[in-house]
């Protein structure tokens, strides 16, 4: 009708509509592998799961290199030290003969080179003997395990109270942009960040415990609530039993360290969360949801937050391992009996065997939060696969 | 059925107000198919969000009327507008790439328009199916709309994310989920500009079969004259804000009258016509901070006289329903 421009014009293409000519796009690496479409919808999912459980199992055994290395490396370390267990030990003792230190020395091994002592220790560790205490004279692996499940119970109750904390704040901020709460609670992020844990642990003991007497400085529980051990969960076993009361007590107990504990990662993710979301929120799919006539507030949690979220389980990633540090700290100020006040008086004794469990340990925590980071990546970014 | 009468848009700036929508009058019948041309930065795109209700600080609309069924969109609650929203008017955008969400299933997106709107009950006849076989009942509405759009084999598709579809099976997708509400009116903001010449020649096609099937009226945004010419009954030209032209297709391109369609015709090349030397229009687009109610074309026109320093001008009829917004004919 109107010959102006070069483009072929639509109408004159003929009536049928020509969409078997358009080919899918590239798959993604994960998928190629695997085609998608050459299967039904069930028999598809199930295999993507069977895929998902090889995978995860592969990246577990990938593990142990990395745990082993930490091993070697904290094995060798710790001997360079100056000052060994025995010299601790005799420096406490006061009047001994050179006799009895040589004695000492070759009960414990550690007159052997360090390649035999380190031979020794890894074969023993393969089947699952960590050696024992110099210090408490108890199985490692025993004191590990009390500590262990105290640690845990900290570490998570940060986390969770810093993404309840982190999460909606930083929404709330980027969605009103430059308003008065988001100023103040950038700035107060910003003091998040920068504060030492020792120092708002006391900060917070003053003023929760000492002032207004409503939590407790020290330990786990209070005595005498009887409650009974199950997992080592206090949360966990006082709700299992139904001792409400116990239940109460290690919750009081958990509050402060664990605002203590989560206050940097809070800080952290509530600045990432922020940034994504005010990133996310410019993006032409958010107009669309708003275009499909959608709630404002799901337009944000729906559409916005769950894109905001692959970037935060990123941070939050890396955040595990600056929380394991936090630990030793934290546990120390609040007499909280965990692997890190454990690992900090190991370290303090030259307590060998100790610090090398626990620290493995620490490892074995550090690299399991990370394969769990990015086993939930894979679900919420659907473009990656383990 | 959809009338816009000097209807302004404003964004606060720190350099002053840009008006990016400067009293612009439209209007669109039933089933009908009108063109916005323009070059970027016109004002085009903004005209289609302020008919949603979609400009967000720093915009603001400060004047005009948009009386679509016989109501002011402009006077409407947000919840009432969103009741419109997707349901009465649909939007299909310009980049498709980026228009998906990336985290959903394109089935699951499409699905949405549908829940929202509250129609995935209706269809799964008020709630007489349960569990399984309601979801399937619900499926089935979305693998009909997909197929409707020409997406192949869409009980494998629905189950696919955004990345996995090509760029005109993705507008496909964006396009089946306009059309998810039966939306009498469609605003395509530049549908095909991101996608290839063959692609865009299917994705018109597809827009004029709904438009013949379901009546459905649209405006189609574009700076692409030709796919205009083909494509639309009537075309409104837009310059830095307002509109310049109007008219039926006919009437604008064979007998265009202000000197900046004239220009535009002219810079485009015409298969047929050899050797025929292109005359870009002289200068560029004004800042639309600036504009001081004189005609913003002024400085690049070559017919300009004093009158064109007048303050006021409005749309005069030329004739034929054909209207000009210039002191040439005022």
């Amino acid at each position: 009708m109107f010959p102006i421009g070069l483009e072929p014009d639509g109408g004159a293409q003929g009536e049928e509509v020509r969409a078997q000519s358009e080919e899918p796009r590239a798959k993604s690496a994960g998928q190629k592998a695997f085609p998608l479409c050459a299967t039904s919808n069930t028999t598809r999912t199930k295999e993507v799961r069977i895929l998902r459980t090889a995978k995860i199992i592969q990246r577990i055994l990938a593990t142990v290199p990395i745990v082993l290395g930490v091993v070697i490396l904290v094995f060798v370390f710790m001997r360079f030290i100056p000052g060994d267990p025995v010299d601790l030990m005799m420096g406490q003792a006061g009047n001994v003969s050179r006799q009895e230190v040589a004695d000492l020395r070759a009960q414990f091994n550690l007159d052997a080179p360090i390649y035999v002592q380190l031979y020794d220790y890894l074969g023993k560790a393969v089947q699952g003997n960590l050696g024992e205490s110099y210090m408490e004279k108890r199985p490692v692996i025993d004191l590990i395990g009390q500590a262990l499940p105290a640690t845990l119970e900290l570490s998570l109750m940060a986390i969770l109270f810093a993404l309840i904390v982190a999460i909606p704040i930083g929404v709330y901020s980027a969605v009103k942009q430059n308003s008065v709460l988001d100023r103040a609670s950038m700035g107060i992020s910003f003091l998040g960040v920068s504060m030492p844990g020792f120092w708002l642990g006391i900060l917070l003991m003053l003023i929760f415990s000492v002032k207004l007497g409503i939590a407790p400085t020290q330990g786990r529980i209070a005595y005498g609530t009887g409650l009974v051990k199950v997992t080592g969960f206090y949360v966990l076993d006082s709700t299992l039993t139904g001792n409400w009361v116990a239940l109460r007590s290690s919750l009081a107990h958990l509050i402060l360290p664990a605002i203590t504990l989560g206050s940097p990662t809070a800080a952290v993710v509530a600045r990432v969360v922020r940034s994504s979301m005010l990133e996310v929120m410019r993006q032409d799919y958010i107009v669309l949801a708003r275009a499909k006539g959608l709630r404002e507030f799901w337009v944000v949690v729906r559409h916005g937050l769950r894109n905001a979220l692959i970037p935060t389980v990123t941070v939050l990633g890396t955040e595990v391992g600056a929380l394991l540090g936090g630990n030793m700290i934290v546990e120390t100020v609040f007499g909280w009996p965990g692997l890190g006040r454990l690992a900090v008086t190991a370290i303090f004794n030259r307590d060998y065997p100790l610090v090398q469990g626990v620290v493995m340990f620490y490892a074995l925590v550090f690299v399991m939060a990370n394969l769990g980071v990015d086993i939930l990546y894979t679900y919420l970014n659907p473009k990656i696969s383990l | 059925m959809l009338a816009i009468e000097r209807l302004t848009m404003i964004y606060e700036t720190k350099r002053g107000r840009v008006k990016a929508v400067n009293k612009v009058d439209l209007s669109l019948g039933k089933g009908e198919i009108l063109g916005l041309v323009g070059e970027s930065g016109c004002g085009k795109s903004a005209t289609l969000l302020t008919i949603l209700g979609l400009v967000s600080y720093p915009g603001k609309v400060t004047g005009g009327r948009i009386i679509f069924r016989g109501e002011d969109l402009l006077q409407k609650t947000p919840a009432a507008l969103r009741k419109i929203r997707g349901k009465e008017i649909a939007m299909i955008f310009q980049d498709p790439m980026t228009t998906l969400n990336p985290v959903f299933k394109v089935g699951d997106q499409i699905r949405e328009s549908l829940q929202i709107h509250g129609l995935l009950n209706e269809q799964a006849e008020g709630g007489r199916f349960k569990g399984r076989k309601r979801k399937e009942s619900e499926m089935d509405r979305v693998y009909q709309l997909m197929r409707e759009v020409g997406i192949p084999s869409p009980e494998k598709r629905y189950f696919e994310y955004p990345f996995q579809f090509s760029g005109g099976m993705q507008q496909r997708a964006i396009i089946a989920i306009a059309l998810a509400c039966s939306a009498q009116l469609l605003l395509a903001d530049e549908p095909t500009t991101a996608l290839d010449v063959t692609i865009q020649a299917q994705i018109l096609e597809l827009l004029a079969k709904i438009n013949r099937e379901r009546e459905t009226a649209m405006i189609l945004v574009t700076h692409n004259l030709a796919m205009a010419a083909e494509f639309c009954q009537r075309i409104a030209v837009m310059y830095a804000g307002e509109i310049v032209e109007q008219g039926s297709t006919d009437e604008v391109l064979e007998k265009p009258q202000h000197p900046y369609t004239q220009g535009l015709l002219r810079s485009i090349p015409r298969i047929g016509k050899v050797k025929q030397k292109l005359e870009p229009i002289p200068g560029t687009v004004p800042d639309l901070a600036a504009l001081d109610g004189t005609c913003p074309f002024y400085p690049r026109c070559a017919q300009a006289r004093p009158a064109c320093l007048e303050d006021e001008r409005s749309l005069e009829d030329v004739g034929g329903g054909h209207w000009v917004k210039c002191a040439l004919y005022s």
